[in-house]
């Protein structure tokens, strides 16, 4: 009879356990995806502000900074996932690369007056590359994009459509092809 | 005596080094901490400097490796330092606050210490007038979403608070410099309504709920223009003061704020509506206010409502309906008013020169209207009583053909203001219309009299007589009433 009721002890509180945990993981899922939310918003800001004729660096470098808080705390988040399970799955990878590639482009914006900024777009592309990294399943830049995205009067719903917008995707693949040359040219062609 | 005395001084002074520079690292932390909650802050920045010194010797004590209390240090130098900036208003003592408190977060990454710099570094650029630094909001902003991420994403009133704070800088930072603005402003309207946002997840009061709701609206109104839209604001608030208490102040602030908010206007509707504003406040400071210099105030009133009426005719259609009525309606009465002020100088000055820029002014509205006469560009409400000065005007100068079009014009006008037919106009009028109807009658028997119009006469003499019957009676009403 005792170890009866220990044993039901034993199974509730591991049951438990495993209940918090996955209240845990879900509430940070949750977070992940109302950041990707924010990170798209700040994109889209960021896109109308460089329609407009007046354009100042301090505030396309404040759109640039506050992109990086929120794909910081992105990573910061899927860091935790990697942390608690060992792995990640597919949809807290897509999110953290997709970001990543928000965070690439806006990067491009201010290659010009910035050329440290083509590297630092180069690495996050690089790194959101390999976070898509999956033979199996279709290529991230292909997929329906979760959230619209405006540049000016056209909307965009996948990554690659995006990245073809301006030629921004010549300057993504030439990171691949990266030179010192390249590197202080801001991959322009 | 003397090598005795100067052993004394030697002994003292030692006593005295011992005192300041000889007591190790966590002594001194201790003191800081005591000295900062007694509220000696220019004691505790002096401890803070000695411990930094200390740490800076190449063996220094085991407590500057320890990251907790360097971080403590720096975080009590830079508030330490803030309060003194609050004393003494030095901006020196501000910027090295932020470099204690920017030191504090690079050794732990508090976001509380995040948002307190980012807050000086707002407050640095408001004081400095300088609107183009926006690191203080980003520094804010990454404090803020570090507190609500360590709070399990949950909004604490605390957050609410902070969140409050946060968007009257970043209100303050758009609208700074006031005249020469460097940004766009783009960025602080989204700021603010992410803020609102964030702010709004959380069990809010009702005031907060408002708080939100209205910096909101004022961040996306116009073409996400949360400058112009403040400066807006500010206006219509410098306005209530005004119609409570017309004096120059209140009058120069009210015009100020809407001029601004007239500068950064987005779309036509929204420069109409300011410069229909400015011009309505001339017009009440000149009836109203003390001290007002009616001249200079009637010209700027008809200043302002001739550029809103040029939009209008420009621009029309991106113009509300209602606004476009308004605009007629201020600028047809700042013209009006001009008039009267330059008809009143006839009695005191030179006459001639009065009526004629009376007239010149008056003249403004009107358009030709078939082969001779003239009419007015729009029908506002009162447009007949402008018709009836310039037919008086017309009678003074004794332009024959000005008095007649006008007197004419202004007696349709009343009529057709006042629904009323000229083949019916005896059976149809009552009280009220007749008395306005009298004076306009008047003048165009005066005017027909003067230049002598016999048909005219002729044919106003019964329409008169009834008018004047039905006036009459109405008058007697009013006083048996």
């Amino acid at each position: 009879m005792r170890s009866k009721l220990l044993f039901v002890l034993i199974f509730l509180g591991v049951g438990s356990e495993t209940l918090m945990s996955q209240q845990i993981d879900l509430l940070l899922e949750e977070q992940m995806v109302a950041l990707e939310r924010d990170v798209v918003r700040i994109y889209n800001e960021q896109q109308k502000f460089l329609r407009q004729d007046f354009r100042s660096d301090n505030e396309l470098l404040a759109f640039e900074s506050l992109i990086t808080i929120y794909v910081d705390e992105i990573l910061s988040l899927y860091d935790t996932f990697w942390r608690i399970r060992g792995t990640t799955l597919e949809t807290q990878q897509n999110i953290a690369a997709r970001c990543l590639i928000f965070r690439a482009l806006t990067y491009l914006e201010r290659t010009k007056q910035h050329k440290q900024n083509y590297t630092k777009a180069c690495e996050d592309y690089k790194k959101a590359l390999r976070f898509a990294q999956n033979e199996s399943r279709e290529p991230l830049l292909n997929t329906r994009l979760p959230h619209e995205v405006w540049v000016g009067r056209k909307l965009y719903t996948r990554l690659a459509d995006l990245l073809d917008d301006r030629g921004k995707n010549f300057q993504m693949i030439a990171c691949f092809q990266i030179t010192d040359g390249l590197a202080k040219s801001g991959g322009e062609k | 005596m003397n090598k005795t005395c100067h052993y004394m001084i030697l002994a003292f002074s030692l006593v005295s080094f011992q005192h300041a520079y000889g007591q190790p690292v966590s002594a001194l932390y201790d003191e800081i901490q005591e000295t900062y909650r007694n509220k000696e802050y220019t004691r505790t920045v002096d401890l803070c400097q000695q411990i930094l010194s200390r740490c800076a010797e190449s063996v220094p004590d085991v407590e500057c490796r320890f990251t907790d209390v360097m971080k403590s240090v720096f975080r009590l130098k830079g508030f330490a330092e803030y309060q003194i900036y609050l004393e003494n208003r030095d901006m020196a003592t501000l910027d090295a606050a932020i470099i204690s408190l920017e030191r504090s977060y690079e050794l732990f990454g508090d976001p509380e210490i995040a948002f307190n710099f980012g807050y000086m570094e707002s407050l640095r650029a408001i004081e400095m007038k300088d609107g183009a630094c926006l690191d203080g909001l980003v520094h804010a902003w990454q404090g803020m979403l570090g507190l609500y991420a360590k709070n399990d994403w949950q909004v604490s009133q605390e957050l609410v608070d902070k969140i409050r704070v946060f968007i009257n800088q970043a209100v303050e930072l758009t609208i700074t410099p006031p005249e020469t603005a460097m940004t766009n402003g783009l960025f602080t309207s989204f700021m603010v309504r992410l803020a609102c946002d964030l702010g709004e997840k959380g069990q809010i009061s009702k005031e907060d709920s408002l708080f939100f709701r209205i910096y909101r609206q004022r961040a996306v109104e116009d073409e996400f223009n949360l400058r112009g839209n403040e400066w807006r604001a500010r206006g219509f608030s410098a306005e209530k003061d005004l119609n409570s208490f017309p004096d120059d102040y209140n009058y120069r602030e009210t015009r100020r704020n809407l001029e601004l908010a007239y500068k950064h206007a987005k779309s036509t509707q929204r420069q109409a509506e300011m410069l229909k504003e400015l011009t309505k406040v001339a017009l009440f400071m000149e009836k109203e206010g003390r001290n007002a210099h009616p001249e200079a105030e009637l010209q700027y009133a008809r200043e302002k409502a001739q550029q809103a009426y040029n939009l209008l005719v420009d621009r029309g259609s991106d113009i509300s309906l209602s606004l476009a009525n308004e605009v007629k309606r201020v600028y047809g009465n700042a013209i009006f008013r001009l008039v009267n002020y330059y008809f009143s100088f006839a009695d005191s000055t030179n006459r001639l020169n009065a009526y004629a820029r009376a007239k010149r002014i008056g003249e403004e509205l009107l358009v030709p209207a078939g082969r001779y006469g003239k009419k007015q560009k729009f029908v506002w409400d009162g447009y007949e009583d402008l018709y009836l000065r310039l037919s008086e005007i017309g009678y003074e100068i004794g332009d024959k053909i000005f008095a007649v079009d006008m007197v004419d014009k202004a007696w349709k006008a009343s009529l057709n203001s006042n629904g009323l037919s000229q083949g019916q106009l005896c059976r149809e009028l009552d009280y009220e219309k007749a008395a306005e109807l009298l004076p306009f009658a008047r003048v165009y028997r005066q005017i027909a009299e003067r230049f002598g119009l016999q048909p005219v006469l002729h044919w106003l003499k019964p329409i008169i007589r009834c008018i004047a019957d039905s006036a009459r009676a109405y008058q007697t009403t009013q006083k048996g009433a």
